[in-house]
């Protein structure tokens, strides 16, 4: 008998697509909430038991799925990385669900409020089984699970800009996955394998015998653009901010969070599980991923400080952060690449309380999103005003905030490296002036009183529903923690980075 | 040369599918029609599942179905059976996308009277939503 | 667009794409959707002919850069049909020479995929499933996706429909109907054993139902399937596939014998797990095909 936490990754994956499929049948879309939460905080409890028990052991152990043993079959795969990882999405899912749960009982046509529910459940199941697979095809399939159901998230408030941002979306994603597969049937052709373990034995070896060079550096190109383009890396950012600023709340927060994460936690995987950090390096898509982000981080900021509707803003910001993480894995090395883990975990808490914020704040405005209407909306819904204020100030990167660990972690990383280290500086000190001018200000009018001359209509205050309270304090509790107990959260990330 | 003509004709089954995958992504990303996009998203994951099935072939030897079972079933008689259950599970995955995406165009199609994207991004610039 | 435009190559091309020559995108006429068409200016609408052959040229050149890189590739890659490529190395090997030990099946693919990758099949059989959930989200009739006009419409076709006998093709349709669910059966129970398996299976048999509502209106299919029968078929079959999944994973993760009884090889009862997995992945498309059909056609179950 193996030890019972091993099982704990096979059985979260099954019973979140179990939940979804039982969902499907329930009338009411508060018991399909109710199913939701109630699975998704029961697999965080088990995988913090999973992560407690894999942590003092240092173990990273693979898991067969069917009745043979390695290299015969699915496997799954999980050490400290992967059961932190999924520790911090099933929190921030839990949070953010629950923290839009007004908006999604308003938005969404009563009769199909539990399918909504459906995709959360799979969205989240698939984000497991990204974190936790150590099959490249199982990848793929629960890739496309999670494009479904990312696109059903944002079509899910059904009206005329949300089903163009979906299709956009859904085009963008679907020639991601595309070269994604094209890429993984060229590795299969030249190394035979699925498992991630095997691929990698064979690419080392194609890598010393330099044997199939040219198709190799094309499909890690192809691999990493796929994703690239599913985790909107600049210049195919372009569909992201109509899909997260138009959607509902919680779906934003979800998209934003967590979705975006899913494929840079499988280009980790394709970096150094698959291909090995050196072969990598050689093939020179590192550098092509440095610069884009770094160009990512300046353009979404750019565009952000134009933009004047408060979601979209945060939007670009996105586009602008995904851009970090990208930085941090284009540069290459330890350090860097824990960087831009952290930099995931952080924007992963930080960008769901922004957005569940934005969204309290616009309603306590009268339900409009542009900045001039938020003027005051501090004072209307207090809460809601210091979640922005923390989350804002975290990304430009106040100490003691999570944002400033992230960007201490990534320049230190670039202290060691040649002309990576001027790009990579100079991206971060102009990305963080830019994040200022344009959070900085958002701050100010949401805390500043009317003035006399303005028509502002005078609004009530608006008093946060339970829910709200415990998702925004959870989340930025979160970002305070990742500030604060940075050289302890950056420990344990290298300690099951190495093992990878 | 003849030797790079003899390359080709031997990987003619992969060239026709880089071919039509490059024909799938074109009309994917650039075509503005939406039933056009969606035809090249199937033309391109069609391209993908010749290429599997192309790299699982191995000359003068059979589908992998035993209908002799007299002798233990001998590799030197199959294909490798490993891309067909790859292209089995794929098929499933792009019909199930083509099926959403169909629907979702029929919805924007009742909402804006046309299928061109960028007719319906103007539209939408223009404020008559 | 002036008449010198209309050359016969352009003509072609608009063939070829199967458009008509016309200057203007206009939007088709539907009876139904006639409603509210946009405006357009003729100025607006030059600059987006403009931007539209600028991202035409752009798209042909960024086209047929992928293919050369590709092509390249391919070049590069293992020879077509060599025995001795790195494809076939000892885990086909392992699925051919052992696969019916292990798994039971004559069908080396279909044991395979339901047995050694199992786990990807269930990934597979959830894809469809949230497919029509998500096409159950965007058609099913609510109030932001139908118009009266639309319903008087739908009501229209149903009468003329129903008065509408067609002899032919009525007692075309009954022959065909019990061929075709025959052959859905078939090729689905006997999946482990020759080309077929659930997903064939039941489009087939999904196919034979669309058949039979196309002829004799959704009300008549709606005696014996309704949206609680669709329901519950979907969700009890993906239940029984995942339960099965995980006994199987559970049982084999901890080396536990798993007590199934693989039967003998070319027997119609035999292989373990695939054929009931067969039938109820069957079920499931078959359900899920009419479903698609009906939510495209009526909005409904």
């Amino acid at each position: 008998m193996l030890p019972y936490y091993q099982h704990i990754p096979f059985f979260s994956i099954v019973l979140l697509m179990i939940c979804g499929i039982l969902t499907s049948v329930v009338r009411s879309g508060r018991v399909a909430l109710r199913i939701h939460l109630g699975a998704v905080l029961a697999l965080l409890g088990a995988n913090l038991v999973l992560l407690a028990n894999v942590l003092p052991r240092q173990e990273r152990f693979t898991y067969a799925l069917g009745i043979v043993s390695h290299p015969y079959g699915n496997e799954l795969v999980c050490g400290p990385l992967e059961a932190t990882l999924a520790v911090a999405f099933l929190l921030v899912m839990a949070m953010s669900v629950l923290g839009g749960r007004d908006g999604v009982f308003e938005d969404v046509e009563p009769g199909k409020q539990n399918l909504y529910f459906v995709m959360c459940d799979l969205i989240m199941a698939s984000l497991l089984a990204m974190i936790y697979t150590n099959d490249a095809f199982t990848a793929y399939v629960f890739i496309e699970i999670n494009t479904i159901a990312a696109c059903a998230l944002v079509m899910a408030k059904d009206s005329g800009a949300t089903l163009v941002a979906t299709i956009r979306y859904l085009m963008m994603s679907l020639l991601g996955s595309g070269l994604f597969l094209l890429g993984l049937t060229f590795l299969y052709h030249i190394t035979g394998h699925l498992l991630i373990i095997d691929i990698h034995d064979q690419v080392q070896q194609l890598a010393a015998t330099g044997a199939y060079q040219i198709p190799l550096t094309v499909l890690m190109g192809m691999m990493a653009l796929g994703l690239g383009l599913k985790s909107a890396l600049f210049p195919n950012h372009t569909w992201l901010p109509d899909a997260h600023g138009s959607a509902t709340t919680a779906s934003s927060a979800i998209l934003s969070g967590l979705v975006l994460k899913g494929y840079v936690v499988l280009l980790i995987k394709c970096i150094f599980c698959i291909f090995g950090e050196e072969v990598f390096a050689a093939s020179h898509v590192g550098d092509v991923l440095l610069v884009m982000g770094a160009l990512a981080m300046v353009v979404g900021s750019v565009k952000a400080i134009q933009e004047t509707h408060i979601k979209r803003m945060i939007a670009y910001s996105t586009v602008a952060q995904i851009g970090y993480i990208y930085l941090g894995l284009g540069m290459g090395g330890a350090a860097a690449a824990v960087a831009a883990i952290y930099q995931m975990l952080v924007h992963a808490f930080t960008k769901p309380m922004l957005f569940l914020c934005a969204g309290e704040l616009a309603e306590a405005s009268g339900h409009r999103k542009q900045m001039y209407y938020l003027r005051g909306a501090g004072h209307r819904a207090k809460l809601a005003g210091v979640g922005f204020t923390v989350g804002g100030l975290s990304m430009i990167g106040l100490p003691l905030l999570g944002g400033f660990a992230v960007k201490f972690y990534l320049a230190d990383a670039a202290l060691s490296g040649s002309w990576k280290m001027w790009v990579a500086l100079a991206a971060l000190a102009v990305s963080s002036v830019l994040n200022a001018l344009y959070y900085l200000p958002a701050i100010i009018q949401i805390w500043s009183k009317a003035q006399p001359g303005e028509n502002l209509p005078q609004l009530p205050v608006k008093r946060p529903s339970l829910a709200f309270v415990v998702a925004v304090l959870v989340l930025g509790a979160g970002t305070v923690l990742l500030g604060v107990c940075c050289s302890g959260t950056g420990a344990l990330l290298s300690l099951g980075l190495s093992l990878l | 040369m003849s030797e790079l003509f003899s390359t080709l004709w031997t990987q003619r089954f992969m060239i026709t599918a880089v071919l039509l995958f490059c024909i799938g992504a074109f009309s994917l990303v650039f075509n503005p029609n939406l039933i056009k996009k969606l035809i090249g998203f199937d033309l391109m994951d069609g391209a993908i599942y010749l290429m599997l099935t192309s790299a699982g072939y191995i000359r003068g030897r059979v589908a992998p179905i035993v209908t002799d079972f007299s002798a233990a079933p001998s590799v030197e008689t199959y294909i490798n059976p490993i891309p067909t259950g790859l292209v089995l599970t794929g098929i499933v995955v792009s019909v199930s996308v083509t099926a959403f995406a169909l629907a979702l165009v029929v919805r924007i199609y009742q909402k804006y009277h046309t299928v061109y994207l960028d007719v319906i991004m103007a539209t939408m610039k223009k404020g008559v939503d | 667009m002036s008449r010198s435009d209309r050359s016969g190559w352009r003509k072609f091309c608009a063939w070829v794409d199967g458009e008509e020559w016309c200057a203007a995108p206009s939007a088709p006429q539907h009876p139904v959707s006639a409603g509210r068409e946009p405006e357009r200016e003729v100025s607006a609408f030059e600059a987006y002919q403009q931007s539209r052959r600028l991202m035409q040229a752009v798209g042909a050149l960024f086209c047929i850069t992928l293919a050369v890189v590709l092509a390249l590739v391919v070049v590069h890659l293992p020879p077509f049909g060599d025995p001795a490529n790195p494809t076939n190395n000892e885990v086909s090997r392992r699925y051919i020479e052992q696969g019916i030990e292990e798994t039971g099946s004559a069908n080396l693919v279909g044991g395979m995929i339901l047995s050694y990758r199992v786990f990807d099949t269930f990934g597979e059989s959830s894809v469809l499933f949230l497919a029509a959930s998500c096409v159950t989200i965007l058609l099913r009739r609510d109030r932001k996706n139908t118009t009266p006009q639309a319903l008087r419409q739908m009501a229209h076709e149903e009468r003329t429909d129903r008065k509408d006998k067609d002899v032919v093709l009525r007692t075309a349709v009954l022959l065909l109907m019990p061929v075709s669910i025959m052959v859905g059966f078939y090729v689905m129970l006997f999946g482990h054993l020759s080309p077929g398996g659930g997903f064939s299976g039941g489009s087939i048999l999904g196919g034979g139902m669309v058949l039979y509502a196309r002829t004799f209106g959704s009300k008549s299919v709606q005696r014996f399937f309704n949206e609680h029968i669709y329901h519950l078929v979907k969700v009890v079959c993906l239940m029984c596939y995942g339960l099965i999944l995980i006994y199987y994973v559970f049982t084999g993760a901890n080396g536990l014998n798993n007590h199934i009884w693989l039967g003998i090889p070319g027997h119609i009862l035999s292989s373990g797990i695939i054929m009931p997995i067969n039938v109820l992945v069957g079920f499931e498309v078959a359900c899920t095909i009419y479903a698609f059909y009906a939510l495209f056609s009526e909005g409904e179950v």
